[in-house]
């Protein structure tokens, strides 16, 4: 991706709440926190070429356990970095199966270990509360505490999400895991511990996503069982396809297709999601490989002609 | 009991085919269909309706289910499939997950506004439950002196005769080999002068057809509701991985024996964990045998 692309991004995120009033605050931090999740599965998937189908899971593995923390009165801090831990963990359990099982084998597995997490979490209402979910988590005290506040903390952590996965994308880890997916065997025998970057990869996306779902949990207030169901995981998933393999502004753009633009078309519950398909359908018919290398294009071509207009005007 | 090794055979039977239908898709083009279960609602959905329409006539019901599931397969395959063949497994796989959403949620809205969101029954018209060819069954049948519901013999008749069908075809035809030649190697396929796109049609479009039928077989069981598919498509993946992917006999086999055991299980142990422990279970088989009881892809069999 290049530093124009990064740009456009950036103010693609920065700017979601100017478009919508502030009515409109809940659903732009919801898509702030989409992006924040499927950025995760951007390492997990679209660099380390793995199906994760319960990404949604993972989000909700930090969704409870922060929620349950700050309900039993644990400060904000102490309970997101608990939730992270948690995801970390449940990500690196993810990877050493994704080092046993591979292929279409594993995208079956995380499709069962994500009705299982759902059924778990129905059945253990003790801690989860069931199938009404939590409810009523206690505001965070001092600046954080107001709904602005929040906002911003979730756009800050939407960036510095975005920024570590560009910077992965450059250091030799990250090359070396997108070798790892392009030829296993090659890079192997080139002394790239593949099994191990596969385990890493999955546990970043993990982490990555449970702080999402802490987010979640302190912006709304409330978790619901439906935050963790397969379609959640699914579309998850196809946001990171649809952006194409690494692509930021693509994840950026896909969320912002699959978040704000129902919203503004007026559709609601299942026409929306039917909606939602038909769109992504569409798009990867018309965008095989994905919109993010198109996008990453129009926006250089952009950048140059307006760069050249600029210079021509002091020239 | 016999009653509930019927309901697993029809149950079973719907997994086989479902399994067949993902296992041969695989086989010709290498990708797997998210979008399976979904296909098999609307089956199960447009069954209703034409079984309605009929009179409760399950022979016709099948066989307008099956064109229905043709003409839907081809456009599956030329749309969709032919069109992202080139751009990898990952463009299929969206396409597909894409296709069940746009499928499932107008399932959910049809449903919702045709019958109150309540699962769908098949029941006709007229005062007999089931009819074949315009002869109706009596409302109950007796044998040994227990008494059956007429359409879950049909039923259960019907899916024994059409999984002896699909296995006839898969093994003895020129259809079924030429499905095999191309699962194995396309290019080679092609050398020898198999036409590579039409077989893989053709293999769509049976695939799909079997599975919308398993729909109506269900359906006409129990009963037609949107959320019948995913829940069935994700069993049929356990049977699949059980029996390895492109492994006709094997699947058919196990996807029976798996419907009975859940049938029995379910009559003397009750309904409420069943899903939690089936996911586990095959999470744990997976992770025991990485790609399934059998070796991945032993064209032999297919």
């Amino acid at each position: 991706m290049k530093v124009s692309a990064a740009l456009v991004t950036a103010i693609l995120v920065i700017s979601l709440p100017l478009f919508g009033n502030a009515s409109r605050m809940d659903e732009m931090a919801l898509a702030l926190i989409q992006f924040t999740a499927a950025l995760g599965l951007a390492v997990a998937f679209g660099m380390a070429g793995e199906f994760v189908i319960c990404q949604a899971s993972l989000v909700g593995v930090g969704g409870y356990v922060f929620g349950y923390l700050r309900l039993h009165g644990c400060p904000f801090l102490l309970a997101l970095l608990s939730a992270a831990a948690a995801g970390a963990s449940a990500g690196t359990l993810l990877g050493a199966a994704a080092v046993r099982v591979r292929g279409h084998y594993f995208a079956i597995l995380t499709l069962a270990a994500g009705v299982v997490m759902y059924e778990c979490v129905i059945r253990f209402a003790g801690v989860t509360g069931g199938a009404v979910g939590l409810s009523s988590v206690p505001p965070v005290t001092g600046a954080l505490g107001t709904g602005t506040g929040l906002y911003a903390l979730i756009s800050g952590v939407a960036i510095i999400a975005a920024l570590y996965v560009y910077i992965l994308q450059r250091t030799p880890l990250g090359r070396g895991l997108i070798a790892a997916r392009r030829s296993p065997g090659l890079a192997a025998a080139s002394g790239i511990n593949t099994s191990g970057l596969k385990v890493a990869a999955l546990a970043v996306s993990g982490t990555i996503a449970a702080v999402a779902g802490a987010l979640h949990v302190q912006f709304m207030t409330s978790f619901t069982p439906e935050n963790v169901s397969i379609e959640r995981s699914v579309i998850l998933l196809l946001i990171v396809a649809l952006a194409g393999r690494g692509s930021i502004i693509g994840v950026a753009v896909a969320t912002w297709i699959s978040e704000i633009v129902p919203g503004y078309l007026r559709v609601v519950g299942e026409v929306r999601f039917a909606l939602l398909g038909f769109i992504i359908l569409m798009t990867i018919l018309l965008a095989p490989g994905g919109i993010g290398a198109p996008l990453e294009r129009i926006f250089d071509r952009a950048v140059r002609v307006i760069s050249k207009r600029v210079a021509a005007c002091f020239a | 009991m016999i009653d509930s090794i019927i309901v697993g055979v029809l149950v079973g039977a719907s997994y086989a085919l479902v399994g067949v239908g993902l296992s041969v898709i695989y086989g010709v083009l290498g990708v797997v269909n998210f979008a399976h279960g979904e296909l098999l609602t609307l089956g199960a959905l447009v069954g209703v309706v034409v079984f309605r329409l009929t009179n409760g006539d399950l022979l016709l019901t099948a066989i307008s289910v099956l064109f229905v599931g043709s003409i839907v397969g081809l456009a599956l395959h030329d749309l969709v499939l032919r069109r992202l063949a080139a751009a990898g497994a990952s463009a299929t796989i969206v396409a597909t997950l894409g296709l069940g959403m746009v499928l499932y949620n107008t399932a959910v809205v049809v449903v919702g506004r045709w019958n109150d969101g309540q699962p769908l029954l098949y029941r006709s018209a007229a005062g007999s439950d089931v009819s074949v060819l315009g002869i109706p069954f009596p409302p109950s049948v007796a044998i040994a002196g227990a008494s059956y519901s007429p359409l879950r013999l049909v039923a259960g008749g019907l899916a024994i005769l059409l999984i002896t069908i699909v296995a006839v075809i898969l093994r003895a035809t020129q259809f079924g080999r030429a499905v095999k030649a191309v699962a194995w190697n396309r290019e080679v396929a092609a050398t020898f002068g198999i036409d590579a796109t039409r077989v893989a049609r053709y293999a769509v479009m049976f695939s799909i057809a079997i599975t919308c039928l398993a729909g109506v077989l269900i359906g006409a069981t129990v009963s037609a509701s949107p959320t019948l598919g995913a829940e069935l498509a994700l069993k049929a993946f356990a049977v699949v991985v059980c029996a390895g992917f492109g492994n006709v006999g094997a699947t058919l086999s196990v996807g029976v024996l798996m419907g009975i055991v859940e049938s029995i299980a379910t009559r003397q142990l009750g309904t409420s964990d069943q899903h939690l422990w089936l996911y586990a279970l095959l999470i744990l088989l997976l992770l025991v045998r990485p790609t399934g009881l059998r070796a991945e892809q032993t064209v032999e069999a297919l």
